[in-house]
């Protein structure tokens, strides 16, 4: 296994207007790392999410991205090195005009992909990927949350990123369904053996593919290391949030 | 206010700098014109028609006492061309072609739909923004041409059953009063009001923000400012013309 730097993130503060998210957090993502992202709700973690992934930037501090500095990227740079990340947004985002098949079509022509004349093949592969085959002329509406998921990864992965993003896969989901698409992104993450940064706020979930979990809270983020490291964690916010105890030092969503 | 102004500046150069340094997609543009000119074309066609109608019967009215009937159709047509087709054509298109463009931009904002082409390391202003602005002034010029066509019709129309004027006798005059500088006064009108309608339409789209209210409110926003502008613009347009007009008679 390769350990490669993929992200280094260097003092990056962000702030929505004057209000603060995030203080110089300062992170490495090696290759094919299986990162969860927790932390209590508006902790910021779909911001770094966004951050990681080019659509938000951040107010002061540095992102490398294979060595390139992807702050300062320009346009076509940016560009380039946006499409070797994969992101399933939080709420899919799918285009709802569109059939899933051409969902996935979509993406590929956006990107300009080669041979035009593979990509509805291209496409339905990726919908058999991800257990979508039979669904392939149903509209984003048409479907369950579950299966709209599945679309949302199967257009993620359809420009084979090496890096992919994933803002709370299971939010929503029924615990089975949600099982089932952790077990999807832990397939597809060993087939592609690509690097997978997830932000969820089930530990059940984060315990079951992470190699590394992060905790965001107060602007800050703190490494808890590997699943059982996080379990032994003393620190009183991570122990809280992680065994989700009502009483201690995170009040939660009020 | 004056932030708002400074941004839709600020889109307008990323639009005009797609369009002439990076250029759209031919099919897109092209998709987009004829979605523009689909919907909006029976309502043009009515609008049109009543338009150039209404002002025929109150032409008419008026003439009648002085016994100038002659002049209806000139007169009519002139004043169609030159001012109320336009303004009212307009009208009717920012509420139908603004409106569903200020929505659909603004559903496709805050769903992320925009945030997913980016991530497709795919530039929005080229592949959505661009061949809309485009396909809205093309499409648009061509249905307010048309309506004033239209609205022509309308007129000797209403002509023929209110004032029982024929066909001939109503074009007859046109040539006389009709001039060349209401011609082009209206084809530049058209022109600006598209312009301006593209460009509010998807800038008040594009900067939709918070949800289902972001989109009604960027909707209702797209229709009042389309047809504020409208006005402005009309006023600026008219008194350009008619200085450029005197300036050039002398």
């Amino acid at each position: 296994m390769t350990t490669s730097t993929i992200y280094k993130l260097e003092q990056i503060s962000f702030s929505y207007d004057s209000l603060p998210v995030l203080t110089d957090i300062n992170l490495e993502i090696k290759s094919q790392e299986r990162v969860a992202l927790i932390g209590p709700s508006g902790a910021g973690k779909t911001s770094l999410l966004k951050i990681l992934a080019g659509l938000l930037a951040p107010t002061t501090g540095q992102i490398y991205l294979f060595d390139q500095d992807f702050t300062k990227a320009s346009g076509p740079e940016k560009l380039a090195l946006m499409k070797k990340i994969g992101l399933l947004f939080q709420k899919n985002a799918l285009f709802d005009s569109m059939t899933s098949l051409n969902n996935i079509i979509f993406s590929l022509t956006e990107s300009h992909q080669p041979h035009p004349e593979h990509y509805k093949t291209l496409a339905q592969n990726q919908l058999d990927l991800v257990g979508l085959s039979h669904a392939y002329q149903l509209f984003p509406a048409e479907m369950s949350g579950g299966m709209q998921k599945r679309l949302g990864i199967a257009r993620a992965q359809s420009l084979k990123p090496e890096i992919l993003l994933y803002d709370d896969p299971t939010a929503g989901l029924d615990p089975i369904t949600s099982r089932k698409i952790i077990d999807l992104i832990i397939d597809l993450q060993s087939q592609t053996q690509s690097t997978i940064v997830v932000v969820t706020n089930e530990i059940q979930r984060a315990i079951q593919f992470a190699t590394r979990i992060l905790f965001l809270d107060q602007n800050q983020l703190v490494d808890l290391g590997s699943p059982e490291q996080a379990f032994e964690n003393s620190d009183p916010r991570v122990y809280q949030f992680i065994r989700g105890l009502s009483d201690g030092p995170i009040l939660g969503a009020q | 206010m004056i932030n708002q102004i400074g941004l839709a500046v600020i889109f307008l150069n990323k639009i005009l700098s797609t369009l002439f340094k990076k250029g759209i997609s031919r099919e897109d543009f092209f998709e987009q014109t004829l979605k523009v000119t689909q919907q909006s074309f029976l309502t043009v066609t009515m609008a049109g028609f009543f338009v150039g109608a209404i002002m025929t019967i109150q032409f008419a009215l008026q003439l009648k006492e002085y016994a100038a009937l002659a002049y209806l159709g000139g007169l009519a047509t002139s004043g169609t061309l030159r001012e109320l087709g336009p303004l009212l054509i307009a009208f009717m298109l920012s509420g139908k072609v603004g409106a569903f463009t200020a929505a659909e931009l603004g559903t496709m904002k805050v769903t992320e739909q925009m945030d997913a082409i980016r991530c497709l390391g795919a530039d929005p202003f080229k592949e959505i923004i661009a061949p809309r602005f485009l396909g809205i002034i093309v499409a648009s010029l061509f249905l307010l041409l048309f309506g004033i066509g239209m609205s022509v019709f309308g007129g000797l129309l209403m002509a023929n059953i209110f004032a029982q004027i024929n066909a001939d006798q109503y074009v007859r005059h046109i040539p006389t009063i009709v001039k060349l500088s209401s011609i082009i006064s209206g084809f530049f009108k058209v022109f600006w009001f598209s312009f301006c309608l593209g460009w509010i339409a998807t800038f008040l789209g594009y900067s939709t923000t918070g949800g289902a209210k972001g989109v009604g409110l960027s909707v209702v926003n797209t229709a009042v400012a389309t047809m504020v502008v409208i006005v402005i613009v009309d006023w600026i347009t008219t008194t350009l013309f008619n200085s450029v007009l005197s300036m050039l008679a002398f």
